[in-house]
C-alpha cells in the first residue's frame, strides 16, 4: 500500500523518525497544504496530527525553535477551520503548551505565532478561558503589550506590533465573564493598552480598541475608570477615539464605534451625547451598505447602542436604516432560494434581525416603518431558521413589534406569527425561549385576537410546564404571560388557567426563591381576584382557608415597592367588590391593618396611593351594608387611620391628595350620620339625596380610579427588564404603547 | 490677483511632510531601493523596515512570473493568517495556479487541480462557481485564438492577482494599501477643472514641471494626460 504525501509528511513528525530539518520540511509542507484549504485541515486532523504537534510543542529543550514555531503555525491554521477542528485541538490539551510558549526571553517568532494561534483558538466561544487566568500566563501575556519596553526595542519593531495586535486581541476573546474583565484590568492592561491605542499603527490600534471595548461591555465600574483616564496632551480617550470613527479604514471606524457604543451604555461620556448622534450613528448606519465583516458586526453593535434609547431608535429611522436592513434581509433570503446553501451568512441576518428589534423597541413610528418595509414575512420565515442565533433575532423582533396594540390585532395575524412562535416553545435554547414567551406575554393579551386561537394550542398546559422546569427567565416570563392572560378576562378562563397552574402551585410560587418571580404571582393573585365577587371567592377557596390574607399580611412586611404595591391592590380589590364577610375577614387581620396604616407614610407615592385606596374602598358608604361600613370606619379610626389621613392632605403628591380627600369624606360622612342624627336610619332618605349627589362624585371618581389601577397595574410593567411589555394598560396608552 | 498670489505664498508647506509624502509613495508602491536611498539623501525616515518591502517585491515578482506556488509559500512565511482569513484572495491563486497549468498545456493536472482544490472552495463560496466555470472554459478554446475567456491568459490577470496580494500585505502591515500622492495629484486635478469655469488663476499646467502658469479664463482644458490619473506603479521584476 502506498501512502499519500500527506501520510508521509505525518509520520515524519514523530520524534525519532527524521533529522530536524526533515521535521521542518514536513511541518512547511503539510502548512501549505492546509492554510485555506478546509478539507485538507479536515484532512490532516483525521491522520492524527494534533498529537504530534502537541509532542513537538510541548517539548522542553528550546534548542530549535523553528521546529516549534512551525508546529504552532501549523495548529493555528486548523483553528481556522471549523468549530469541531477547534476542539479537536482544546481535547488535546494544546492551549497550556501555547501559554508556555510565550516565555519572553524566547524567539520572538515563536512568541508571535503562539500568539496568533491562541488567538485564533480563542476565537471560539466554546473554549474554556479558564487555562489563561491561572499561574502566572496572563502576566506573561499582558507583558506582550508593553512595545515600548527596553526588552522591545531590541526586537525587530514590526514583528514586536504585530505580537501586542494578537495579544490585544486574545484579550478582547476573554472578557466574557466580569471577573475575567476584572483580572484583566488587575494586570494593568489598560495603561498598556491605551499606548497602543495612541501608537498610530493602524492595526494595532484597532485591536487595542477591541480589547478596550470588550472591557467595558457591561461593565459600568471599568467604563468609568477607562472614560477618566488621560493620554497625550491631557486627552480623554473617548475624543481621541471619536476621531478614529471618522478614519479612513472601515474596520477602524467599526472598532472605534463599538468602543464608543459601550462607553455611551455605560453612562460614563455622557458629554458626547451629541457626539453620538450625530456622528457615530450616521457612521453605523453607513456601514450597512458595506460588505463583509464590517457590514456583519454593524447592526449589531447599532442595536446594543441604541437599545432603550428612544432618541436614538428615532434618529436611526430617520437616518433611513430600516429600509438597508430590510433589504440585507430579503436579498439574503433571494441568495438562499438561488443557492440552496443555507448558513452563509447566517450572522449578518442574525444581527440584522436584532437591528430592526432594537429600532421597533419603543417608538410606535418605527415600528409602523418596519411593517410597511415588508419585511414581516422574511421574520416569521426566520423564526423557523436552522440556526438558533437567527431564531432568537427573529423572535426578538416579534416581541418589539408586538409591543403595539395595532400590530397585535392587524400585521402580526396576517403574518401568520402564531404557528410559528407556538413552536419555539419546544426550542431548546434558552434565548430563544426567553425571547418566545416573552412575545407570547404580548400575543395573549385581551385586544390580540391571536389569544383564543393559541389558547386552543393549548399554550397554557405550555406555560405550567414552563414554570415548572424552565430557567429563571423561562420561568417568569411564562408566569408573566398567564399574568397577562388572567387579566381582565371571564371567571371561566380564569378557572381553566387555574386548574392547569394550581392553586398549590400558586402558594409555591408565591414564596419562590426569586423575588421577581413572586411578584409576578402576586399580580397574577391580583389579577384573578378582581372585577368579580365570584372571582374572589375562588381565590379564597383556592387558596384554602385563611391563606390568601396571610401570604398579603406577610408580603406588606416586606421592603419591596412592588411587591407591596401588588399586596395592597389585592387587598383594594377586595375591599372593593368582595363580599361583606370578605371584608370583615380583612378586619380581622390586625397585622394587615397595621401595616396599611404604616404603608401610609411610604416614601412611595404610589404605595401611599394604594394604601388610601385601602382605606377608600373599606368605608365605601353602601346603604345596604350600613352597619358594617360603620363599624370599619370607627375600627379605622380608632387605630388612628383618620388622623394619619389628616396628616396626608398636604402630600406632595397631587393623586395622594386626591385620594385622602375621598378617604376623609367617608370618615366625614359617616361621623355625620352617627353623630348629628341619633336616628340614622329614619334620616337616611333626607340626607340621602345629597349625599348620593356626593357620592356619585366620589364614586364615580373611585370606581374608575378602582379599574384604572387594576388594569393599569394589573400588568404591573414596572422595572424587572423590558421584557413583558405592553405591560401597561391597553387603554391609557403610557409612552410607546399606542394604539 | 495679487491677493491670490499673497495668500498662496502665505501658505507654509513643511519639506518634511514632502518627504513623507514621497517615502509613502516609494513603499507602498515598493521601490525599495529608491526608498533606501532618498532615505539617505533626504533624511526621510522610512516609516517601516524596508526588508518588508522586500517580500512584497518577491511575491509580486512570482505572481508576475506566473510562480503561483512560491508566492503562496512566501505569504505564508510572512503571515500564515492572510489567505486563511481572506477566502476569495486564496481562490483567486488557486484558480491562477489552474491558468498557469492550462497556459502550460498541462491539461490532466489541471483537472485534478481543479477538482481537488478548486470545487470544494466553490462549494464553500457559492460566489466562486461562476468564476471557476470561468476558468474551466479555458480549456474548451484554442489558447492563442479569440475567446470570450481570453482576458484570463493576458499579463493583466497576473497583474490584478499580484496588486490584490500586495494590499493584503499591506493592510496585514498595518500600511495603507493606495500611496498618497496620487490620490493628492488627483484632488488638485480635479480642483483646477473646477475652477478653470470659474476665474482666471495661476495654475499648474504641466504637472511634470509643476509651474504655475496664468492661462486666460475659457481656454480649452488640457486632456486627461496629465497622467494625475493614472496611479497604477511600475511593476518591479517586469
Amino acid at each position: 500500500m502506498t501512502l499519500t504525501p500527506h501520510e508521509v509528511a505525518v509520520s515524519h513528525l514523530g520524534r525519532d523518525q527524521c533529522a530536524p530539518h526533515e521535521r521542518i520540511k514536513s511541518l512547511r509542507f503539510i502548512k501549505n497544504n492546509i492554510i485555506g484549504n478546509k478539507t485538507k485541515k479536515d484532512l490532516y486532523i483525521q491522520l492524527g496530527i494534533v498529537s504530534r504537534l502537541q509532542d513537538i510543542i510541548s517539548a522542553k529543550d528550546d534548542k530549535d525553535s523553528q521546529l516549534k514555531v512551525q508546529a504552532v503555525i501549523v495548529l493555528g491554521s486548523f483553528a481556522f477551520g471549523n468549530e469541531s477542528n477547534v476542539l479537536s485541538l482544546i481535547n488535546s490539551g494544546v492551549i497550556e503548551p501555547l501559554l508556555n510558549c510565550l516565555n519572553p526571553t524566547g524567539d520572538p517568532k515563536l512568541i508571535e505565532a503562539a500568539a496568533r494561534t491562541l488567538n485564533a483558538i480563542y476565537a471560539s466561544p466554546k473554549v474554556s478561558r479558564q487555562h489563561l487566568f491561572v499561574g502566572n500566563h496572563l502576566n506573561v501575556l499582558v507583558q506582550l503589550l508593553d512595545v515600548y519596553s527596553n526588552y522591545s526595542r531590541l526586537r525587530q519593531e514590526t514583528g514586536m506590533f504585530h505580537t501586542a495586535e494578537l495579544v490585544a486581541s486574545v484579550l478582547a476573546r476573554c472578557c466574557e465573564r466580569p471577573d475575567h474583565q476584572m483580572q484583566i484590568a488587575a494586570s494593568d492592561a489598560i495603561p498598556l493598552l491605551m499606548r497602543l491605542l495612541a501608537s498610530g499603527v493602524a492595526k494595532s490600534q484597532e485591536a487595542a480598541l477591541g480589547a478596550l471595548a470588550a472591557l467595558v461591555k457591561d461593565n459600568s465600574e471599568l467604563a468609568r475608570l477607562i472614560a477618566q483616564m488621560r493620554l497625550e496632551k491631557n486627552e480623554r480617550p473617548a475624543s481621541f477615539i471619536l476621531r478614529l470613527v471618522r478614519d479612513k479604514s472601515p474596520t477602524m471606524r467599526l472598532a472605534a464605534a463599538t468602543c464608543l457604543a459601550y462607553l455611551n451604555r455605560a453612562g460614563v461620556i455622557p458629554e458626547h451625547n451629541s457626539d453620538i448622534m450625530l456622528t457615530v450613528l450616521p457612521i453605523l448606519v453607513k456601514m450597512l451598505q458595506l460588505s463583509g465583516a464590517v457590514q456583519e458586526a454593524a447592526p449589531k453593535v447599532l442595536a446594543y447602542l441604541i437599545w432603550e434609547s428612544e432618541s436614538m431608535q428615532k434618529a436611526v429611522c430617520d437616518m433611513e436604516a430600516i429600509p438597508k436592513l430590510v433589504s440585507i434581509i430579503s436579498q439574503m433570503d433571494e441568495e438562499d432560494n438561488v443557492y440552496g446553501i443555507v448558513g452563509q451568512k447566517d450572522k449578518l441576518k442574525e444581527n440584522s434581525l436584532l437591528a430592526l428589534a432594537a429600532i421597533s423597541q419603543l417608538k410606535e413610528d418605527c415600528r409602523k416603518q418596519v411593517i410597511e418595509a415588508k419585511v414581516l414575512p422574511h421574520i416569521v420565515a426566520a423564526m423557523s431558521h436552522p440556526t438558533v442565533g437567527v431564531r432568537a433575532a427573529a423572535c426578538q423582533c416579534t416581541r418589539s413589534l408586538s409591543r403595539s396594540v395595532k400590530n397585535l390585532r392587524t400585521s402580526l395575524v396576517d403574518a401568520g406569527i402564531e404557528a410559528p412562535l407556538f413552536q419555539l416553545l419546544g426550542d431548546d435554547d434558552p434565548g430563544v425561549l426567553s425571547s418566545a414567551t416573552a412575545t407570547l406575554c404580548n400575543i395573549v393579551l385581551d385586544v390580540s385576537p391571536m389569544k383564543k386561537s393559541i389558547m386552543e394550542r393549548g399554550i397554557v398546559g405550555k406555560f405550567v410546564q414552563m414554570i415548572g422546569f424552565g430557567d429563571n427567565i423561562v420561568r417568569l416570563n411564562a408566569l408573566w404571560a398567564i399574568k397577562n392572560l388572567v387579566f381582565g378576562v371571564e371567571s371561566e378562563i380564569k378557572e381553566t388557567v387555574m386548574r392547569q397552574l394550581g392553586y398549590r402551585t400558586l402558594a409555591v410560587l408565591l414564596n419562590d426563591g426569586e423575588l421577581a418571580i413572586q411578584e409576578q404571582a402576586l399580580n397574577l393573585v391580583r389579577n384573578l381576584a378582581c372585577s368579580r365577587e365570584q372571582d374572589i371567592e375562588q381565590v379564597f377557596k383556592g387558596l384554602g382557608n385563611g391563606q390568601l390574607l396571610g401570604i398579603i399580611e406577610d408580603k406588606l412586611t416586606w421592603d419591596d415597592a412592588r411587591l407591596l404595591e401588588h399586596a395592597l391592590y389585592v387587598l383594594v380589590n377586595i375591599a372593593a367588590i368582595g363580599t361583606e364577610h370578605h371584608k370583615q375577614s380583612i378586619m380581622k387581620r390586625p397585622g394587615i391593618l397595621r401595616s396599611v396604616l404604616g404603608l401610609m407614610s411610604h416614601e412611595a407615592p404610589a404605595i401611599r396611593v394604594a394604601t388610601t385606596w385601602v382605606v377608600i374602598n373599606l368605608t365605601w358608604p353602601d346603604e345596604k351594608t350600613a352597619i358594617g361600613v360603620h363599624s370599619r370606619v370607627v375600627q379605622l379610626r380608632n387605630m388612628g387611620v383618620e388622623e394619619r389621613l389628616q396628616s396626608l392632605t398636604a402630600d406632595h403628591d397631587l393623586d395622594v391628595r386626591d385620594r385622602v380627600k375621598t378617604a376623609l369624606h367617608h370618615f366625614h360622612l359617616d361621623r355625620q350620620q352617627h353623630e348629628h342624627n341619633g336616628n340614622g336610619m329614619s334620616d337616611q332618605s333626607g340626607a340621602g339625596n345629597g349625599r348620593h349627589g356626593q357620592n356619585s362624585r366620589y364614586g364615580t371618581h373611585g370606581s374608575t380610579g378602582q379599574d384604572a389601577h387594576m388594569a393599569g397595574e394589573g400588568y404591573g410593567n414596572t422595572g424587572i427588564d423590558t421584557t413583558p411589555v405592553l405591560t401597561g394598560s391597553e387603554a391609557t396608552g403610557h409612552d410607546h404603547r399606542t394604539m | 490677483m495679487e491677493d491670490w498670489n499673497a495668500r498662496l505664498s502665505e501658505v507654509q508647506v513643511d519639506r518634511e511632510d514632502l518627504n513623507k509624502l514621497i517615502m509613502n509613495y516609494l513603499i507602498i508602491e515598493g521601490y525599495k531601493d529608491a526608498a533606501e536611498k532618498f532615505s539617505q539623501e533626504s533624511g526621510a525616515k522610512p516609516p517601516v523596515n524596508l526588508e518588508s518591502i522586500q517580500d512584497r517585491m518577491v511575491v509580486r515578482t512570482a505572481i508576475q512570473r506566473g510562480h503561483i506556488e512560491e508566492a503562496i509559500e512566501r505569504v505564508n512565511d510572512l503571515n500564515p493568517e492572510i489567505l486563511d482569513t481572506n477566502p476569495k484572495l486564496f481562490f483567486h491563486l488557486q484558480q491562477q495556479r489552474l491558468i498557469e497549468y492550462i497556459r502550460e498545456g498541462r491539461i490532466m493536472e489541471a483537472l485534478e487541480f481543479a477538482q481537488e482544490e478548486l470545487a470544494p472552495r466553490g462549494e464553500e463560496n457559492p460566489e466562486f462557481l461562476s468564476e471557476l466555470e470561468r476558468t474551466m472554459s479555458l480549456l474548451a478554446f484554442e489558447l492563442n485564438g479569440p475567446s470570450p475567456v481570453s482576458d484570463l491568459l493576458t499579463p493583466g490577470q497576473r497583474q490584478k492577482l499580484a496588486s490584490e496580494l500586495n494590499s493584503a500585505l499591506l493592510l496585514s502591515q498595518s500600511q495603507e494599501k493606495d500611496p498618497k500622492l496620487p490620490a493628492l495629484l488627483k484632488m488638485c486635478w480635479w480642483a483646477q477643472q473646477q475652477l478653470d469655469e470659474r476665474c482666471t488663476y495661476p495654475k499648474i499646467k504641466d504637472f511634470t514641471k509643476a509651474e504655475l502658469v496664468m492661462e486666460p479664463m475659457g481656454a480649452s482644458p488640457i486632456g486627461g494626460s496629465h497622467g494625475a490619473g493614472n496611479s497604477s506603479g511600475p511593476m518591479a521584476g517586469a
